[in-house]
């Protein structure tokens, strides 16, 4: 026996002996000829001793990771990717089968899936806070209910025009003393701007009464250049009044026109008296100079009062008491 | 309440379909600004500033069903933005974690509420060890249940990675809360 080399069948039986090492050392020569000779049974043994460490490994001698871990690896990974599916009831027949066989012998994973499963639906309820009651409120008033800038200032124009000023209004009309106010002040403007040799319509009402005094048969030529065209358009109501009045209207406006005359030549002197005071005034003002501007003020005043009343007066003295006559701007 | 005739009455103009709208989602607005701010009064101002994008930016949504990640873009746009806006600021003398779930209000705030349990002030607080691209994802996918379309829409990136991150960022979170004491059996953190 000794000189026959073992069959393939002889050594698959002695073959759990042989990697133990349990054979004698003839029969461990024998085995060695026959595996040096026999390519089969040389993978044969290389397999068996590998499963033999596969097996030999592990704490707990799990066959199952052993194999996993010399072939394709760990599932947990995989796992992972389903314990979410799973507490979801998502994943299908298969897979909820294969990930709990895995969860039965897989510790770490069968923790982490349990404690996903709890964390899930309290992730779900974090997803909604309710906040405290004015919170609605308060986004509505800066948002449906904010005022654009467009109506807060026609609100700001409405209040203003139509409260304030108009109110204001109102509340001047009423006042007894506002007629004499209103024809003082027109009085001051029409001076303002008629009255004064700086005046800068100082020429209008002379205009006015040229072109009234116009005859249809007076040339445009011996208007002045401001009045021909106010001739040339009013000429159709010129024509009507001449031909209604036969001339009266002409012999007052001649009236009016030279009263007018005497009266501007008789206040003259006070009326460029009180010019020069109302630039001393504006001087003043501008030199923030209030005191004197304050008494330049009165010196206007009094100045146009005196203008107003030789304007009226044909003959008085212009040192008359000035509280002797009727002067609205007293 | 059918939302595409509520988003058309809110355009128009309509200030009580706008107030039910504004009721319908404040919960779900309020909590992500908690979760990306994680302190409970600027959350509130945030949430607000948040509805108030939305209202004047409201013609721009045109497709109801897509309303809710329309709303939730508009939300991590304006947190982000405040997120940046206080980075460049030197950092407050913040009350820690701990000590904030502590406090004992004579009233139950929103916040209180929210967090009410241990187990939820140990979520939120596993919610701040994460990375900040696995808490937006857990923010996204898990608390609002917005669809993997979606998420990926609004981080511009492909369905396939949302969905690995996904996985990757549940099991990071179970860990963190593993690590807090929440493992199953285990009494939670009180």
């Amino acid at each position: 026996m000794m000189d026959r080399r073992f069959t393939c069948r002889e050594l698959e039986e002695m073959l759990d002996d042989h990697l133990a090492g349990d054979l004698s050392a003839a029969f461990e020569h024998q085995v060695t000829l026959h595996l040096a000779a026999c390519p089969h049974c040389r993978d044969l043994v290389e397999t068996a001793r590998v499963a033999r460490d596969v097996l030999a490994g592990g704490e707990d001698g799990d066959f199952t990771d052993g194999v996993l871990a010399a072939t394709s690896g760990s599932s947990c990974e995989r796992a992972h990717d389903l314990i979410g599916d799973l507490a979801a009831g998502r994943l299908g027949t298969l897979d909820r089968q294969l990930i709990r066989q895995h969860l039965e012998h897989c510790r770490d994973c069968e923790e982490l899936a349990t404690t996903w499963a709890w964390l899930a639906p309290e992730l779900r309820e974090m997803g909604d806070m309710i906040p405290d009651p004015a919170f609605t409120q308060q986004v509505l008033d800066r948002t449906c209910r904010a005022r654009r800038p467009a109506d807060v200032a026609r609100d700001l124009v409405d209040d203003l025009v139509q409260r304030r000023l108009v109110g204001w209004w109102e509340r001047m009309i009423r006042r007894p003393r506002f007629g004499l106010e209103m024809a003082y002040a027109a009085t001051l403007l029409i001076v303002a701007l008629c009255g004064w040799p700086e005046a800068p319509l100082r020429h209008v009402p002379g205009q006015a009464l040229e072109v009234m005094q116009a005859s249809p048969s007076i040339t445009l030529a011996q208007l002045s250049v401001p009045a021909r065209e106010a001739a040339r358009v009013t000429e159709p109501a010129r024509r009507w009044v001449w031909g209604n009045t036969g001339g009266r209207l002409v012999g007052a406006a001649s009236g009016v026109s030279a009263d007018w005359n005497a009266s501007r030549d008789r206040s003259r002197p006070a009326r460029q008296q009180a010019g020069r005071h109302a630039d001393g005034v504006g001087r003043a003002v501008k030199q923030r100079e209030w005191a004197q501007a304050l008494g330049q003020m009165d010196l206007l005043r009094r100045d146009l009062g005196l203008a107003w009343r030789l304007w009226l007066n044909d003959g008085r003295s212009a040192d008359s008491n000035a509280d002797s006559s009727p002067n609205p701007m007293e | 309440m059918d939302l595409v005739e509520l988003l058309e009455r809110c355009r128009q103009g309509d200030e009580l379909a706008w107030e039910v709208l504004v009721r319908q989602y404040q919960s779900k607005i309020c909590a992500i600004a908690y979760t990306y701010v994680g302190s409970a009064d600027e959350a509130r101002d945030l949430a607000q500033d948040i509805f108030i994008r939305v209202y004047r930016r409201l013609d721009t949504c045109r497709d109801a069903d897509r309303f809710q990640a329309w709303l939730v873009q508009i939300a991590r746009n304006a947190c982000l933005d405040h997120l940046r806006r206080i980075k460049a600021r030197p950092p407050r003398q913040d009350i820690p974690a701990e000590e904030m779930y502590d406090l004992v209000a004579e009233q139950p705030d929103p916040e209180q509420q929210w967090l009410q349990g241990a187990r939820k002030k140990m979520v939120f607080k596993a919610l701040q060890t994460l990375s900040a691209i696995n808490r937006e994802i857990i923010l996204l996918k898990d608390m609002q249940g917005l669809p993997l379309e979606e998420i990926a829409r609004l981080l511009n990136v492909p369905i396939g990675t949302v969905k690995s991150r996904s996985n990757r960022a549940r099991i990071e979170l179970a860990r963190a809360v593993q690590g807090l004491g929440g493992r199953p059996g285990a009494e939670a953190v009180s």
